[in-house]
Parts: structure tokens; C-alpha cells; sequence
């Protein structure tokens, strides 16, 4: 396909008649006070020797009200070695599985919003996607309903069901952005309003700023994973590894071409 | 503590600044490296604007302030105490270590913390300070409790005073001048075309207020006051050199002035003024034109009438000039309510006789080490630093201990080579970028990252650069008003010493 032609391609798609009922938008006020624990995690690839992988991992909570964090916690990088072919999703689910126990252990009183969708039916957690990959034909759902949700209800906040208990919403009049919202408790629109008032922080308007704090909080940077990577040779050699085997086991081609 | 270094080289110290914190261009912070048991001197060259996150995260965030600021809508912005900050950037001045001070060969550690200075870490500084003092060190706007001051020893060595119109001239002039009183020991002679130094000016005090001006001060006017001196210059003592400072001639007529010099010795400007034309060219067998005769006269009967120039070869206050800054006065020569080129005779003629009574002590070493040095300030010295006796002095003068000060604020204006030859400089605030690149290229400190703080000083601040100093010092000039009466309370308290020990001796 030439370039020309997948602009095309592209623009068909998204002037695509979709026609959504005006009906299922529903608006929801927001709440003045909130209070939430957002839960996020990160990981990096640090090794690669094909039939296994190195992984490090971290997740984290922060707990916010409408006004500040009161309280942020990043848990201990774990390492973590994969024997699989597809170790990245793999490591996926790992960190996924991590975030939920986290998520879990937080529960109680106060909303709990975890980064991403739940595979899971939980009823004490609510998961907020940045990116969804549910679609309709071969258009972005999200997409879709954003352009719907403009025209029908502009500059309010709004939800939207895609299907039982995922929903697209929006939680700020005036955000650019609407999100994928995993939910199968019993108090939605109470959930929504009090997760609303957590989303006003210009910096990241209309998406809950604990979960933008929580990001930052846990995210092995690139930095980070060097001085991981360097740490675990250097302890290998320490422990007798010869550092030319260990180079022969991880060596990258790739790394020597760019 | 105000911030942590990030980078970058021995050159140029980064470090991010406390949200909360407030830095100034200009301001000398301290590295405090506990690991290398030193302290290192920064001076804030530049701020920027830094946040956590990419770029376009902060223009976003403005497009979307102000967006909810139409709407009206509220809003927050989080955190930012963390989130955003400011990146300083500074010129490392050196560092000290086990009480000695070191330029900037190496980089203070890495996240080290940067702290305000106290009087204390500028300890080191005394030493390199002279009795001549002006201000106290400064830090961006504020002061510090340390004194400054030039060696009168530089003296010599001139010294350069420059600055746009109402930062500061006078003050600092005035504030030099009592210092040089207070202590006695320095011949310095200041021409005053405007009349602002010894009355002073509306609201500001002048020298005649200076608690030790009866003994310490000489003024000499054209229109002598009680307390003053006659000034007046005898026409024995203007030589041709002396009127190609003050006018301009054609080469003809500058072979006849040095004909008439050469006929008539030190009598040339008389015998010029006293002849008539048709005698002038008798006298030199009409190889001159009348018409030269003509001008040049027209000159010499100008400067006849002039009522500080007088006929009479022993009618002259220049001898008694010299001999006041040979032992150790301030000497104010008022010009005001003179013609331009009256007062620049007079500055011109002064300058030399002082030079050459200098230069003839210099052979009798006894004599020479006696007298102190002395400094010739010249205003609006870019009149008449080209040639001529002022670039004379600027060039041979410190091995005759006449010093020139020239006050400017058109440094550009003057010959690099010449600027070259001062050794201090006292920069104020100069608004034009040619003026400040001159300094630049002249001072003998590195003075080539504080275009910002040149630019953004405030009346009375200013920069000194000499050699020996460990950097360019910031300084706060004295008030000049504050420093009288500072002085007069400690001659007060002085007095009330010696009564004391008087009693108890008797």
C-alpha cells in the first residue's frame, strides 16, 4: 500500500456512518470531594536469551483526595526470569496479577482505580484504560463515541456503555480524552462523580490524577533498568560467571548494529 | 537549601533550584561538597524554566489553563512544588579548600547542594581586598557584611569607571573620593565640570561634608569661595601638545604653533596673543601665512581672555596642585561655569605638569618613594582618551605613580589598546551591548557570561575587576551620605578612645 492509499484507507474509515442511540450517553455531575487509591505498575525488559527472559518489575499505590496525595508507595523492583516463548505477555499478565493483589490489598473503604482493564470480575476495583482495543467494524469504539458524545453532550460529563460493565467516560467537561472505565460494582455513578473530582489537575485534565501520579511513581526508567542490567553482571561476576559467557548468553545484535 | 547540582562542566554549574527558593542573576551561591571538604563559588548567570516530563506536556497544560480560564471552569495544577522548578546556571568562580582559594579547575560533586553564602565563606575574600574602600560585596541585590575596597597600590595601574547616565557615577565617585580622605595617603585630583562634587547635589551630600574635608580636601575654582583656592594657570605653562588635546588644527597650523614654540620657548602663547599679525610674519620671513597667524591668534586671544589663564609667568596654582597630592589630599578642581575647552586646559595642563614633576622625581629614587601615588580622574574621559597626554599617562604613567581614573559612559568610544592599560574596572549598569563588549575583551577578569548581570544592575551595584582578585566582585556602593556619616562616627568614637586613655595615662 502506498502511503497515499493508506490515507485513504483511513479516511474511510473514520467517515464511517456508525450511528450510536443518544440515549445510552448519560451525564453525571461531579462530585466536589474525592478520595481514591490508584494502583499502577511498570516493568523492563532487562535480558534477553531467547529461551528465557529477564524481566524487572514494581507496582505501586498512591492515595489522593480531590486536593493532594496523602500517600505514595512503591513497592521493591522484583527480578523476575520467564521461560516462555511469548515471555512479554507473559510478563504482562505477571504484572497484571501483581497490580490486583495490590489492588486487593487496598480495598476497603475508598475507591480503588487500577491502570488498564480487568480481566476479572472485581467488584471492589475499578479499571481505567488510556487505550482500549474494542472496536466496532474497524474503527477504535472509543473514537467513535468520543465524536458522538461531543455532539450530544458537550462540555458535560458523560458515560457511555459499551457493554456490560465496560463503559467509555468522560470525566471532565473540557478533556480531550474519554476513557475506558472496567466496573462491575453496584454504585456506578457515585464511583464516576467521586472519581471526577480526582480528574480537574490541569496537567492531565479529564483522567484521575492519583493514576497519572501513580505512573510516575513506579515506572522503571530507562536509567533505572541500565543500573539493573549493570548490577546483575556485576553480581554474576562476583559470583564466579565468566562476564564472556555472560555476554555470549545475552548477546544482541542488535545493539552493536544501532 | 536552595538546590542540587545536575551538570554540566568545570565551565558552567547546573543545578535544579527549589521550588520555593528565589534566585537572582548575579547572586554567589555556594556548593557546599561535603565529600571534598570544600566550598565552591557559583554565580548565577542564568535561569530557566524546567519541568518533569516531556516538553509538550507544559504547552499543552497552558493551552488547556487557558481554556478552563474562558470557560471560567476551576482548576488545579497538582504537586507542582515537585513537578516544576527552575534550572540555574552559573559560572563557577573557584572553590576554597582548607581556608585557600582555588580557581575552578574541578567540579564540586555530583547532586552537591547549593546553599546562600554567610559573611563567614567570604572569609578568604579580606585578603584580597584593599583600603580604598567603596561597598559592601553583594549578592544579586543583596549585601553582604563584607567590605570592599581597591589597593591603593593599583592606583597607578588606572582605573575605569563606566555607566549609563544616573547609575551611579557621582555616588561612587564621591564615596572614592571620602575613602582617599578618610585615609590620607593618596594624591587625587578630580576635575569637576559639573559642580556636583563639593556641594553636592539636591538631597545628596558633597565633599565639602565629608567629616575630614578641613584637612583632607583642597578646592580650587575659578570663583573662589571662603575656604577655597584661586584657580588659575599661567600661559607659560600651555605648551603646543597641551592645544592639539583641547582643539583640532590643520597641519599648517601645527607647524606654526611649533615654530612659535621653538622661537619663543614657554613665551610662544604670549608673543602669539601680544603680536599683531604682520608682525608674526615678519618675524618668521612670511614662510607662514597671514591667514594661520589669523586663526591661531584668534585661539590664543580666546584663551588670554580666559579668566583661569594669566599672563604672568609666577601667577599659577598648578605647583601648589601637585604639592597638595603629594601629600596625600583630595584635590577638586571646579570647572563649573567654565567653557568646555577651559576645563579640558586646564585637565590637560594639570596632567602633564603632574607627569613630568613625577617623572623628575623618578631619577632621585629617595624622593620618588616618598610621595604617594596620585590619581587624575578625567570625566566624559572618552573625550580625550585618543592621544595626546591622558593616553601618555594611560600608557607610562604607573611607572611614574600617576594613575588616570576615566569616568565614561561611552567605553566603546576609547581606544582598546588604551582600555587595555587599566587595571580597574568599576562596571555599573550599561544599557548599550557595544560599550559592554569592550569591557568584555578589556577587563582583566573574565567577564564574558555576566552580560545578564551587566545588563540588569540596579543604581549603586557594580562590578570591580583588578588583577589579583579571585573574580569579578560584585559590590554594593556605599551611599555616599551613609558612608560621611559612618565615617564621622567612628572619628567620634576614636575621640572618645584617645580622651580615655588620655585620663587614665595622666
Amino acid at each position: 500500500m502506498k502511503i497515499d492509499d493508506a490515507v485513504d484507507y483511513i479516511r474511510n474509515l473514520i467517515d464511517t456512518e456508525i450511528d450510536l442511540s443518544k440515549d445510552n450517553f448519560v451525564e453525571f455531575e461531579r462530585k466536589g470531594k474525592g478520595m481514591a487509591y490508584a494502583i499502577d505498575g511498570s516493568s523492563a525488559k532487562l535480558f534477553d536469551a531467547y529461551s528465557f527472559s529477564v524481566f524487572a518489575r514494581r507496582v505501586g499505590y498512591v492515595f489522593a483526595n480531590e486536593r493532594k496525595v496523602i500517600e505514595r508507595k512503591a513497592k521493591d523492583i522484583e527480578i523476575d526470569i520467564i521461560y516462555a516463548e511469548n515471555a512479554d505477555e507473559e510478563n504482562d499478565a505477571r504484572r497484571q496479577k501483581e497490580e490486583i493483589s495490590l489492588a486487593m490489598e487496598c480495598c476497603g473503604e475508598n475507591i480503588v482505580m487500577i491502570d488498564g482493564a480487568l480481566n476479572e470480575k472485581i467488584d471492589e476495583v475499578v479499571g481505567i484504560s488510556k487505550k482500549s482495543g474494542l472496536k466496532k467494524g474497524n474503527i477504535p469504539i472509543l473514537f467513535i463515541i468520543k465524536k458522538f458524545g461531543e455532539k450530544n453532550l458537550p462540555n458535560k460529563c458523560w458515560y457511555y456503555e459499551i457493554e456490560k460493565n465496560v463503559y467509555a467516560v468522560k470525566f471532565h467537561p473540557y478533556s480531550r480524552f474519554v476513557f475506558r472505565v472496567d466496573y462491575y460494582g453496584n454504585d456506578l455513578e457515585e464511583v464516576l462523580a467521586e472519581i471526577a473530582s480526582l480528574c480537574n489537575d490541569v496537567s492531565c485534565l479529564g483522567y484521575p490524577y492519583p493514576l497519572a501520579e501513580v505512573h510516575r511513581l513506579v515506572k522503571i526508567s530507562r536509567e533505572e533498568a541500565e543500573y539493573l542490567k549493570y548490577e546483575l553482571q556485576k553480581r554474576a561476576v562476583e559470583k564466579g560467571l565468566n562476564l564472556e559467557e555472560w555476554e555470549d548468553l545475552f548477546y544482541d545484535y542488535h545493539e552493536y548494529l544501532e | 537549601m536552595i538546590g542540587r547540582i545536575v551538570g554540566k562542566s568545570v565551565g558552567e554549574i547546573a543545578f535544579r533550584q527549589n521550588y520555593k527558593e528565589d534566585v537572582k542573576i548575579g547572586e554567589i551561591l555556594i556548593a557546599d561538597d561535603k565529600e571534598k571538604n570544600a566550598i565552591f563559588f557559583l554565580r548565577v548567570i542564568d535561569i530557566q524554566y524546567g519541568q518533569e516530563g516531556a516538553d509538550k506536556w507544559g504547552i499543552k497544560t497552558a493551552g488547556d489553563m487557558l481554556l478552563l480560564d474562558e470557560r471560567n471552569e476551576e482548576y488545579d495544577l497538582r504537586e507542582k512544588e515537585r513537578r516544576l522548578f527552575k534550572i540555574c546556571i552559573c559560572k563557577p568562580l573557584g572553590y576554597v579548600q582548607n581556608g585557600k582559594f582555588y580557581k575552578p579547575k574541578t567540579l564540586p560533586s555530583h547532586f552537591c547542594a547549593v546553599r546562600r553564602a554567610t559573611s563567614q565563606d567570604y572569609k578568604f575574600l579580606e585578603k584580597y581586598m584593599g583600603d580604598i574602600e567603596v561597598g559592601k560585596l553583594r549578592s544579586g541585590e543583596k549585601e553582604i557584611d563584607v567590605k570592599v575596597g581597591i589597593k591603593g597600590e593599583l592606583i597607578p595601574y588606572h582605573i575605569g569607571i563606566f555607566a549609563t547616565t544616573g547609575m551611579g557615577k557621582s555616588n561612587l565617585m564621591r564615596v572614592f573620593a571620602a575613602s582617599a580622605m578618610k585615609l590620607g595617603k593618596y594624591g587625587i585630583l578630580i576635575v569637576d565640570p559639573h559642580g556636583e562634587y563639593y556641594e553636592g547635589s539636591v538631597g545628596n551630600k558633597g565633599l565639602k561634608h565629608h567629616p575630614m574635608a578641613k584637612d583632607r580636601l583642597i578646592v580650587y575654582s575659578p570663583h573662589a569661595e571662603y575656604g577655597m583656592n584661586k584657580l588659575v594657570i599661567s600661559a607659560y605653562e600651555i605648551s603646543v601638545s597641551d592645544l592639539e588635546d583641547v582643539f583640532t588644527f590643520s597641519e599648517a597650523q601645527k607647524e606654526a604653533l611649533y615654530a612659535l614654540q621653538s622661537k619663543f620657548g614657554r613665551r610662544w602663547l604670549v608673543e602669539l596673543h601680544e603680536r599683531s599679525v604682520s608682525e608674526l610674519s615678519e618675524i618668521f620671513e612670511r614662510r607662514i601665512q597671514d591667514i594661520t597667524f589669523s586663526v591661531l591668534k584668534r585661539r590664543a586671544d580666546r584663551i588670554m581672555k580666559s579668566e583661569v589663564v594669566h599672563m604672568d609667568e609666577s601667577v599659577s596654582t598648578t605647583e601648589q596642585i601637585i604639592k597638595d597630592l603629594h601629600s596625600g589630599k583630595v584635590v577638586l578642581v571646579d570647572t563649573s561655569g567654565l567653557y568646555e575647552y577651559e576645563e579640558l586646559l586646564i585637565s590637560v595642563v594639570l596632567a602633564r605638569k603632574i607627569l613630568n614633576k613625577n617623572k623628575n622625581l623618578f631619577r632621585n629614587k629617595e624622593e620618588f618613594k616618598k610621595i604617594p601615588p596620585v590619581l587624575i580622574t578625567v570625566e566624559e574621559a572618552q573625550r580625550v582618551l585618543h592621544d595626546g597626554i591622558f593616553a601618555q599617562i594611560a600608557r607610562e604613567g604607573r611607572k611614574f605613580k600617576v594613575g588616570l581614573c576615566a569616568i565614561t559612559q561611552q567605553p566603546k568610544l576609547i581606544k582598546e589598546e588604551l582600555l587595555s592599560q587599566f587595571n580597574t574596572f568599576f562596571i555599573l549598569g550599561l544599557a548599550d551591548e557595544g560599550d559592554r563588549n569592550i569591557l568584555k575583551s578589556s577587563a582583566k577578569q573574565d567577564i564574558s557570561k555576566l552580560e545578564k548581570e551587566i545588563q540588569t544592575l540596579e543604581v549603586g551595584e557594580a562590578l570591580i575587576t583588578y588583577p589579583g582578585a579571585p573574580f569579578a566582585i560584585p559590590v554594593k556602593i556605599h551611599r555616599y551620605d551613609d558612608y560621611i556619616k559612618r565615617i564621622e562616627n567612628e572619628n567620634k568614637k576614636n575621640e572618645i578612645l584617645n580622651e580615655r586613655i588620655d585620663e587614665e595615662f595622666y
